[in-house]
């Protein structure tokens, strides 16, 4: 059991988003969060990533939560934001080792694994830049090359494929699949329902803060009684139900 | 467009009249006033010594009138926004810089009109020129300021940058040519070539603007440079929100960063230390207060006067450095690392201890000139004390209250 979300009722303020949610990701296993803009996506993530603390409910990673082991909780965790991160002083090279200092990896091992990354996403030529001032994509890029060299159990991918160029998209769902290979579990909220359809194992449709469905595809076929749907007809149908 | 004009002039003026407060605070005027007087002194002791006809002079005030006609650029005041906005007013917009063009005429006006002033007593020495000649000779440097910028105006439209230094180049060699001959014939031969030039040139200007294109990234970069130039003047005695944000690499300083290599428990250091060096806003403050210090410390005789100014500029630099500890709190990756809290704490603990240690030795080494060895050791031990109750109590003390 990598990640195992229960009863999580949590937000900002003390008008609770997110209304009891429950869900577990397994390991080896990529799950797509799906969701209108508003759904309650981000909120989900940013309680799992630790940066909001749940009104109710546990979120447990690996059998542990923020609250018990917090050094424990962060390390088994990655996390590639929706808009890049970077810190405006700091080269490329030096974003990658100090995420090597604080994820406390092994330097030769992680470096090893940076270099296959940034000839993968085509930044080997830029590593003495200051990717502040790169375009968006590539920024995206650098925060993907961030979070793959930490061996995570849970990775965490909030819209991976707005912005990155065909290539880059390929890529990055090569690694995505090479790291559940290794055992990983990954999350990703998307938009983009094609791509979360032909790579997601299963599915986790939100809607104003609670699950409206989840589970793999054929299971939402049936639920929704659809047979031959895609994931953008069920999603559309369950808009639609929520909107009566 | 003439209104905007006036629009962005009062932004501007603003602006100035905001900075020109920290700029000509009452420190900096009286140390200005000083340093005038101190000028003034040794110029008329100069002149005492020279005794006329010099041959170098009229090279020397030529040399002078170049360098001065350096000074102003055309002020555009263009923003970015700009070349997204005012797209569709590009015919219209003539107007707008055709009255940028004739208020960038002021300030270098003035300028000459006081160093070609301050120049009257020499040339009352070392040449034969009158001030007569002065006032021609002031003549002829505004009409190739006009010149000048109605050549700027023109590169906006026709600019190719291969070309810019060819141009200037050209027109640094008319203007050496006119000056001359204003100065060594007669400044009323000057005044007729500088006319001719400027006929030519206003019977030109509509001709070639009739089927130019405005170049907005040019124009705009231009201007931008322009206030950069301006910013980083006015941020030697501000800060500049501007500048703020500009980071530079600074590859001369990596050897200072060799320190922060290692484990995890490094990680804050590795961020602060590199965000100091090459961020402007934190490093600037930290040595302008440290120069101000040292020169204070300079004039200050009685030793445990000194070593209380010392103290109370630790103090102020420390303190200072304070908001500097919150510096990544907006960067959500950082509350990601699974980094202990007090790792953070120590990091920056670090940072400002070794900022104050260096403050105290440039302290020292000012003081060691003008004390006896045993009131700099009393010097140094009260510095050295300063620096840790502040960084080792009172700084983490005041921390730990906020995040």
């Amino acid at each position: 059991m990598s990640l195992e979300v229960e009863h999580l009722t949590g937000g900002y303020s003390h008008v609770p988003v997110l209304k009891d949610l429950n869900f577990t990701i397994p390991e080896q296993t990529i799950v797509g969060l799906i969701g209108l803009n508003g759904a309650g996506k981000s909120t989900t993530i940013k309680h799992i990533i630790g940066i909001l603390t749940p009104q109710k409910g546990t979120i447990k990673l690996n059998g542990v939560s923020l609250a018990s082991d917090p050094e424990a909780y962060r390390k088994a965790l990655a996390f590639v934001p929706e808009t890049p991160v970077l810190y405006p002083a700091l080269t490329l090279r030096e974003h990658i080792e100090l995420t090597i200092m604080a994820y406390d990896l092994d330097a030769k091992q992680a470096w090893q694994q940076a270099s296959d990354l940034l000839v993968r996403f085509r930044l080997d030529k830029r590593l003495d830049w200051f990717p502040a001032n790169f375009s968006k994509g590539m920024q995206q890029k650098v925060m993907i090359v961030c979070a793959f060299i930490v061996p995570a159990e849970l990775y965490i991918i909030d819209e991976p494929f707005t912005g990155l160029d065909p290539l880059a998209i390929r890529d990055l769902l090569n690694v995505i699949k090479q790291q559940k290979a290794r055992g990983a579990a990954v999350l990703m909220s998307t938009h983009v329902l094609a791509t979360a359809q032909q790579y997601a194992d299963s599915f986790i449709l939100l809607s104003e803060g609670t699950i409206r469905a989840q589970g793999t595809l054929p299971q939402l076929k049936q639920k929704f009684g659809m047979n031959d749907a895609n994931l953008d007809d069920i999603y559309f149908k369950m808009i639609d139900e929520a909107a009566q | 467009m003439k209104q905007l004009w006036q629009q962005r002039l009062r932004q501007h003026h603003k602006e100035m009249l905001k900075y020109s407060r920290y700029v000509f605070n009452e420190f900096f005027m009286i140390a200005v006033f000083i340093f005038i007087g101190a000028l003034a002194y040794s110029y008329s002791n100069l002149l005492d010594t020279l005794q006329g006809p010099l041959w170098w002079a009229k090279p020397l005030i030529l040399v002078v009138l170049l360098v001065l006609l350096s000074f102003g650029r055309w002020a555009t005041l263009l923003q970015d926004a700009d070349t997204l906005f005012l797209l569709p007013k590009e015919r219209a917009l003539l107007a707008y810089l055709l009255a940028a063009r004739r208020y960038s005429l002021w300030l270098p006006a003035a300028v000459f009109a006081l160093c070609l002033g301050a120049l009257l007593p020499f040339q009352a020495v070392a040449t034969t020129l009158t001030p007569a000649n002065s006032l021609g000779l002031f003549a002829v440097l505004l009409a190739l300021k006009d010149g000048q910028l109605w050549l700027q105006l023109l590169a906006s439209y026709t600019a190719i940058p291969q070309q810019v230094n060819i141009r200037r180049g050209l027109f640094y060699g008319t203007a050496t040519v006119i000056l001359a001959v204003s100065l060594w014939v007669s400044p009323w031969a000057g005044i007729v070539l500088v006319a001719v030039g400027e006929v030519g040139l206003r019977w030109l200007i509509p001709r070639i603007l009739a089927t130019a294109v405005f170049q907005w990234q040019f124009a705009v970069k231009n201007e931008n440079s322009r206030m950069l130039q301006l910013y980083r003047l006015i941020n030697l005695f501000t800060d500049v929100p501007q500048l703020s944000g500009k980071v530079h690499r600074r590859v001369y300083l990596d050897p200072l960063l060799r320190w922060t290599k290692g484990g995890q428990a490094k990680t804050f250091s590795y961020l602060y230390l590199r965000e100091f060096l090459r961020g402007s806003e934190y490093i600037g403050l930290y040595l302008r207060l440290l120069v101000l210090g040292a020169v204070i410390l300079w004039f200050i005789p009685v030793w445990w006067v000194a070593a209380l100014t010392g103290a109370i500029f630790l103090y102020l630099v420390g303190f200072q450095l304070l908001p500097f500890y919150q510096i990544f709190n907006e960067n959500l990756l950082v509350h990601l690392y699974p980094v202990a809290p007090i790792q953070k704490l120590r990091s920056f603990q670090h940072l400002v201890q070794g900022l104050l240690l260096l403050q105290a030795v440039v302290f020292a080494a000012v003081i060691v000139f003008n004390h006896t060895l045993s009131q700099w050791g009393l010097f140094v031990i009260v510095e050295l004390a300063a620096v840790f109750l502040l960084t080792q109590v009172y700084f983490p003390q005041r921390l730990r209250q906020t995040k």
